[in-house]
C-alpha cells in the first residue's frame, strides 16, 4: 500500500433516509475513534459493522450511525476504509463531514477513492473508467459495455497489443544487436507489424462504428438538389423545421435536429446545400464544410432521386463515401414518380408522404446489429490512443522497407511507452486529471 | 631495495595494457604485471575485435588516445562492416585479427614507451594502510610501492576449467591461475562472487569443406578503428558461414545428459547473449539452422574458431556433435570447447572513476568487474588509468556521461545496476545511439581527449577541422532552397524522383528515399574538400535528423536537471514516492545539487526524478 493522506467525501447526495460518507487513508480509524464512542480492533483485519454515535467537539451526539468498517488491503481502495452510514439529512451529512475534516482529513478529490484502488492495484485503469460509466448510464448498452469492461474486456486488447509490441521490439532488438547469434530477417519482422496493423485495425474500426453509443448517433442526409432531404428530414422530425420549397437550392448550409429513435439519441443532419460530389478544386471552403460533416456523422443515407436514379453525381458521392470508410445505404425516394421498382434489395420511400417506414426498419436494424460488435466502452481517448499508435507503426514499418531498422528500433520504443502510459501509472497527477475529474466526488 | 611506482597494473590483458599505457602518458613511472610476457594482450575466445557496440567502443577508446584500435588495425586478417542494411547507427565495423601478431605488436608498443616498466611476476597481496593501496607484493617476496594500482585480472583469478566431466585449476589458454589474490581482497571487505564463460573448439583449416559454406570476404577502401588509417590490405582471409542441421540438434538431445550444465559441475551464470550450443538446443528445440561462423585464427596458422559452437561437452561428443555440420563432418580437432569460472567482483562496490569505494587508490578493470569482451575490458582499462592518473596528479575525476558515449554507458550500467550474467554492451542499452554512431567518435571525444593530454595538438586541429567541415555542409544543404521550375524538374528527372510543387530545401529533398547524397552534386555541393565517409555521414546527420533533435533535447533536459540546486532545508523524508535505498543515500550524502545525485550509483534514475518534481513543485509553491 502506498502511504496516503487521509481523505473523505459525501457518497451519496443528501436528502435521502440514509446518507453514506466515505473515509480512506492511512488514519481513518483514528479519526473514526475521535469523533465517534467507538474502538476498532484490528487483530484479524476482517469487516466490521457497527453502531456508533456520533460526537462533537462538545460531546453532544450528533447522530446515531452504523459503521462499515473495512481494513487495508480489502476495502474499495486497498487502504483503511470506513463507510459511515448516517441520516441522509443534509445537516447531518456535512456535520458529520465537517467533524472527520477538522480531525484530520481533507475532502477528496474527484474520483480518488478509485484512482487510488487504481494504484493500489486493486483494479485497473480501464476497469476504473468502467465503474465511472457504469455509475452514469441510463441505458441497457451503456451499462453492459461498462460492465464488460469492468470484466477485464479493454484489459484483455490492451495486454495483446503490448504483447505484441513487446514481441516485435524483441525481434528488432535481437536483429540489431546479435546478427550473428540469431539471424532475423527482416520480412520476419515485417510480418509481425502487418499483423500487429490489422489487428489494431480491426480495434479502431469497431470504436469507430460504436464510439455514438456514448453520446449520440449522427444520421447524415446527402443527395443532389431537389431528391427531397428536406422532406425527409422533416418526416423524421415529425416536425417542419426545414423550409421545403422545390425551388433548386433553397437551403444553402447544413440544418441539423436531434431526436429520440428507438430511444436512442439521434441527430439528423440535412446536408442541403452542400456538395459531395466532389469535382478537382472549385471552391475549398465547400469542400472542406463537406469533410468535415463526413468526419463527424456515424451513418450516411445517400437519397435517390428515384425518376433519375443513379448518375454521375450519386457515383462520385458513392466513391467518397467508399474512400472515408463509412457506413452508408442508397434510399430512393419520390417511388409516387416511377412505375417499377426493384424492391427486393433496396429502400424505396416517399418523403413527401412521409412513407418511410423501409428506412426506419433498415436503420433499427442498423442499430442493433452494431451494438454487438463491441465488448468494451468506445470512448475517445482509446480511439485516439490506437490511432495514434497505429499511425507510428504504419511509419515505422515504411522505416524498415526502406532500410532503416535502427529507427524502427525507436519507433516502436516510442509506441510501447505510449501504451504503458495508458495501462500503468507512470504519472499520477497527469492521470488523476485525465481519467478521474470526470468522476464523481464520492466515488 | 625497495621499488616505487605512481602506478601499478596488475594483468596485462586487454584492461590492462590500455591502463599501462594511457597511464604512462600522463604520470612518471607505471609498473604492468603480468602472469606471462608471451600472452600480454591474448585473445582467448574469439579471433576478432568489433561488432556491434564493440566497435563503437574501440573506436572510442582510439578517440580518447587508447591503443586497441591501432594494435588491431595493424594485426587484422579481414576488416568488414556489419549490418549496412539495416540503418546507419546499426553498422558495425569488425575486425578477424590475427592473434599473434596482435599480442606481439601490443607487447612491442609497450616496451617502447621508456617510464613504463614490465615483468613477469603474480601479484599476490595488496597491502593497504589507513584504507589507502600501499605497496603491491608478488609471489617472489617484492614489495613494490605506489600511489594507485589498477586491478585487471581477467578471468585468471581462482579460475577453474571445466571439460565434460573433467575440471582443473587453470587460466584460459593453459596459463596459470592466481587463487591468492581474491582471498585477499576479501579480507579486506570486498565482495567476491562467480562467473562462468565458454569457447569453442578450433578445427584445423585441411579439415574443412569450405566449398559448402558461403564465404564472407574482407573489405578494402574503408577507415578502421584508429584515426585516419584507411584499410587497404589486400590479402584479407575470408570468414565462412555454416549452419547446423536437424541432425545436430537431434544429436545434442541426446548428449545433453552429458553437459557440465546438466551435470551440475559449472554454475549457470554464463553469458545468455553468448549460449552454448548446449543451451541454444535446450532454450530453441524447435529451431535447427544456428549459424556458425567459421574464423580464421591468423595469417600463418590453419587453426579455425567455430563461432557459435561454444561449448564444453566432453571431448568425444565435440567430436560428434561437429560431423553433424555441414562443412565440419571431417573436421580434426586441435582444441576442445571448454568452459571456465572465475571470480569476479560485483562493480557496484567501484564509483564511475573504476576506483574500489573499499579502498582508496585501487581500481577494478575489465573482466574482474562481471564485464564480458575485450573491448569492453579495454575500456574500463582506458578510464581506469586515466582516474587513477588524474587522482595522482590531484585533478578532477573524468566520468563519462551516458549522452557522451558508449564508454559511459558501460560503466554507469555496471556500477549502477545488478547483473547476474556475464555484462556485454550492446547497441540497445545505448539510449542515445543515434548521436552517438561509431563514424562519429573522434568528432565527439577528441576535446576532451586533448584536454587531458591524451591526444597531440595535431591530431586534434585534424578532427576539428573535419568537423567543421561537416557542420558546413549540412548547414548549407538545409538551407540552400530550389525552387519549381523546368530546370528543377528536369535535374529531378534525371535523378529519378518526383516534380516539385513547392519550394523546399534539399534537405527535404534528400529526405525523399529515391534522392542519393551525391545526386545534389546536380544543385551545385560537391564535396570537392571532404573524405567520402564524411560525405555518408552528411547524410546521416540529416536523414537521421528528427531522431537527433529529439535525443538532443532530452539531453538538454538532463543537462537542465544537473543545474538543479537542492534546497538546504529539503526533508526527504516528506517525499511520498522517494525509495528508502534513496532517502538512506541522500540524507547521507548531503548533495547540494543534482548533478551529485545523478553521479551518485545507488541513486536510481525513478528516484533522480522523483526529487526533481518535487524540487520544482516546490520552487513553483
Amino acid at each position: 500500500m502506498i502511504s496516503q493522506d487521509t481523505i473523505t467525501a459525501l457518497a451519496t447526495k443528501p436528502g435521502g433516509a440514509i446518507g453514506i460518507i466515505r473515509v480512506s487513508g492511512d488514519d481513518t480509524f483514528k479519526i473514526i475513534e475521535k469523533i465517534s464512542n467507538v474502538k476498532i480492533d484490528l487483530k484479524d483485519r476482517k469487516w466490521k459493522i457497527k453502531r456508533a454515535n456520533i460526537v462533537s467537539e462538545n460531546n453532544e451526539i450528533v447522530d446515531d450511525v452504523v459503521l462499515f468498517i473495512m481494513p487495508f488491503p480489502n476495502s474499495y481502495t486497498g487502504e483503511d476504509m470506513v463507510e459511515i452510514n448516517c441520516h441522509g439529512s443534509s445537516y447531518i451529512m456535512n456535520k458529520i463531514l465537517e467533524l472527520i475534516v477538522k480531525n484530520g482529513a481533507r475532502i477528496a478529490k474527484n474520483g480518488e477513492f478509485t484512482f487510488r484502488a487504481v494504484l493500489n492495484s486493486k483494479m485497473s485503469v480501464t476497469q476504473a473508467e468502467a465503474i465511472n460509466l457504469l455509475i452514469k448510464s441510463q441505458e441497457e448498452e451503456t451499462y453492459r459495455l461498462a460492465k464488460k469492461q469492468l470484466e477485464g474486456s479493454l484489459d484483455r486488447i490492451l495486454k495483446k497489443l503490448r504483447k505484441s509490441i513487446k514481441e516485435i521490439r524483441t525481434y528488432i532488438t535481437a536483429a540489431l544487436n546479435f546478427p550473428e547469434d540469431v539471424n532475423i530477417e527482416d520480412d520476419e519482422i515485417i510480418n509481425k507489424i502487418n499483423d500487429f496493423i490489422n489487428y489494431l485495425s480491426s480495434i479502431i474500426e469497431k470504436i469507430d462504428r460504436t464510439k455514438y453509443l456514448l453520446d449520440e448517433f449522427k444520421i447524415l442526409i446527402v443527395g443532389r438538389t431537389n431528391a427531397g432531404k428536406s422532406s425527409l428530414f422533416n418526416c423524421l422530425l415529425g416536425e417542419n423545421r426545414a423550409i421545403v420549397s422545390n425551388i433548386r437550392g433553397t437551403t444553402r448550409d447544413y440544418i441539423k435536429e436531434q431526436i429520440n429513435l428507438f430511444g436512442k439519441k439521434v441527430t439528423i443532419i440535412d446536408s442541403a446545400g452542400i456538395r459531395f460530389d466532389l469535382e478537382d478544386e472549385i471552391e475549398q471552403e465547400g469542400i472542406n464544410k463537406a469533410l468535415k460533416l463526413l468526419e463527424i456523422s456515424n451513418f450516411i443515407i445517400l437519397l435517390v432521386d428515384a425518376s433519375i436514379g443513379i448518375k454521375e453525381e450519386e457515383e462520385k458521392i458513392i466513391q467518397l463515401l467508399k474512400e472515408y470508410n463509412k457506413d452508408f445505404v442508397v434510399v430512393y425516394n419520390k417511388i409516387d414518380l416511377v412505375d417499377n421498382f426493384e424492391e427486393e434489395n433496396n429502400i424505396y420511400i416517399c418523403a413527401k408522404t412521409c412513407a418511410i417506414n423501409n428506412l426506419l426498419e433498415y436503420l433499427y436494424n442498423y442499430l442493433n446489429k452494431n451494438k454487438e460488435k463491441i465488448d468494451f466502452i468506445p470512448s475517445s481517448r482509446y480511439l485516439n490512443l490506437f490511432k495514434k499508435v497505429l499511425s507510428l507503426s504504419k511509419e515505422a514499418l515504411n522505416r524498415i522497407k526502406e532500410g532503416f531498422l535502427d529507427m524502427a528500433e525507436f519507433d516502436f520504443q516510442m509506441i510501447e511507452k505510449n501504451l504503458d502510459e495508458f495501462v500503468e501509472i507512470l504519472d499520477p497527477e497527469k492521470v488523476l486529471d485525465e481519467v478521474f475529474s470526470n468522476f464523481c466526488i464520492g466515488k | 631495495m625497495k621499488e616505487y611506482y605512481d602506478i601499478i597494473v596488475i594483468g596485462a590483458g586487454h584492461a590492462g595494457v590500455e591502463a599501462a599505457f594511457i597511464a604512462s602518458k600522463l604520470v612518471e613511472k607505471v609498473l604492468l604485471l603480468t602472469l606471462n610476457l608471451d600472452i600480454i594482450a591474448w585473445t582467448p575466445c574469439n579471433p576478432s575485435i568489433g561488432g556491434p557496440g564493440k566497435g563503437h567502443l574501440v573506436a572510442e577508446i582510439d578517440a580518447l588516445g587508447g591503443l586497441m584500435g591501432k594494435i588491431t588495425d595493424s594485426a587484422y586478417v579481414q576488416m568488414r562492416t556489419l549490418m549496412t542494411s539495416r540503418g546507419r547507427t546499426a553498422r558495425a565495423l569488425r575486425a578477424q585479427i590475427d592473434k599473434k601478431i596482435y599480442s606481439h605488436n601490443a607487447r612491442i608498443f609497450l616496451e617502447s614507451i621508456p617510464n613504463l616498466v614490465i615483468k613477469q611476476e603474480m601479484a599476490t597481496d595488496i597491502k593497504v594502510e589507513n584504507g589507502k593501496v600501499k605497496a603491491v607484493i608478488t609471489e617472489f617476496g617484492n614489495e613494490y610501492e605506489c600511489k594507485a594500482a589498477i586491478l585487471t585480472g581477467g578471468t585468471f583469478l581462482n579460475s577453474k576449467i571445466v571439460l565434460g566431466q573433467l575440471t582443473w585449476n587453470s587460466g584460459p589458454h593453459e596459463e596459470r591461475t592466481c587463487s591468492t589474490l581474491s582471498r585477499k581482497l576479501k579480507k579486506l571487505g570486498i565482495e567476491v562472487d562467480r562467473f562462468q564463460t565458454a569457447t569453442p573448439p578450433r578445427v584445423n583449416g585441411r579439415s574443412i569443406d569450405f566449398s559448402v559454406m558461403k564465404p564472407l570476404e574482407g573489405e578494402t577502401g574503408i577507415r578502421g578503428f584508429s584515426w585516419g588509417t584507411i584499410i587497404d590490405r589486400e590479402n584479407q582471409i575470408p570468414s565462412f558461414l555454416t549452419y547446423t542441421s536437424k541432425k545436430t540438434v537431434d544429436f545434442m538431445k541426446q548428449a545433453l545428459k552429458y553437459s557440465p550444465l546438466m551435470l551440475g559441475n559449472i554454475t549457470d551464470r554464463g553469458p545468455r547473449f553468448c549460449p552454448s550450443i548446449d543451451r541454444k538446443v535446450i532454450n530453441f528445440p524447435e529451431k535447427y539452422d544456428h549459424q556458425i561462423f567459421v574464423e580464421p585464427e591468423g595469417f600463418q596458422t590453419d587453426e579455425w574458431y567455430l563461432q557459435g559452437l561454444t561449448t564444453s561437452l566432453p571431448p568425444q561428443i565435440q567430436l560428434e556433435l561437429l560431423k553433424t555440420v555441414k562443412g565440419l563432418e571431417n573436421a580434426e580437432i586441435m582444441r576442445f570447447g571448454y568452459a571456465i569460472e572465475y571470480d569476479y567482483f560485483p562493480p557496484r562496490q567501484i564509483y564511475p572513476t573504476m576506483e574500489s569505494k573499499i579502498v582508496e587508490g585501487l581500481y577494478f578493470a575489465g573482466q574482474v568487474n562481471g564485464t564480458s569482451g575485450y573491448e569492453e575490458a579495454a575500456a574500463q582499462g582506458l578510464i581506469a588509468g586515466i582516474n587513477a592518473a588524474l587522482k595522482i596528479l590531484g585533478k578532477p575525476e573524468f566520468v563519462l556521461t551516458r549522452y557522451s558515449s558508449y564508454i559511459g554507458v558501460l560503466i554507469d550500467d555496471i556500477t549502477r545496476k545488478e547483473f547476474f550474467e556475464p555484462y556485454r554492451l550492446y547497441t540497445s542499452r545505448v539510449e542515445y545511439r543515434m548521436l552517438l554512431r561509431q563514424s562519429m567518435a573522434h568528432f565527439r571525444l577528441s576535446l576532451m581527449a586533448k584536454n587531458l593530454g591524451l591526444i597531440d595538438e595535431n591530431t586534434y586541429n585534424e578532427i576539428s577541422n573535419l568537423k567543421k567541415k561537416m557542420d558546413f555542409y549540412v548547414a548549407k544543404i538545409k538551407n540552400t532552397f530550389v525552387t519549381p521550375n523546368k530546370k528543377t524538374n528536369e535535374i529531378l528527372r534525371k535523378i529519378g524522383t518526383a516534380n516539385i510543387k513547392t519550394k523546399i530545401s534539399l534537405a527535404d529533398l534528400l529526405n525523399r528515399s529515391d534522392v542519393k547524397i551525391y545526386d545534389l552534386k546536380h544543385f551545385g555541393i560537391n564535396f570537392d574538400d571532404i573524405p567520402n565517409w564524411l560525405v555518408e555521414e552528411i547524410e546521416t546527420e540529416i536523414k537521421y535528423e528528427g531522431y537527433i533533435l529529439k535525443q538532443l533535447a532530452e539531453i538538454e533536459k538532463m543537462e537542465k536537471i544537473r543545474k538543479v540546486k537542492i534546497p538546504q532545508d529539503i526533508d526527504y523524508n516528506n517525499i511520498p514516492s522517494l525509495s528508502v535505498e534513496a532517502k538512506d543515500e541522500l540524507l547521507r550524502t548531503k548533495p547540494k545539487n543534482l548533478a551529485q545525485v545523478m553521479e551518485n550509483a545507488r541513486v536510481s534514475q525513478e528516484d533522480l526524478f522523483v526529487l526533481y518534481k518535487y524540487i520544482k513543485k516546490r520552487e513553483g509553491k
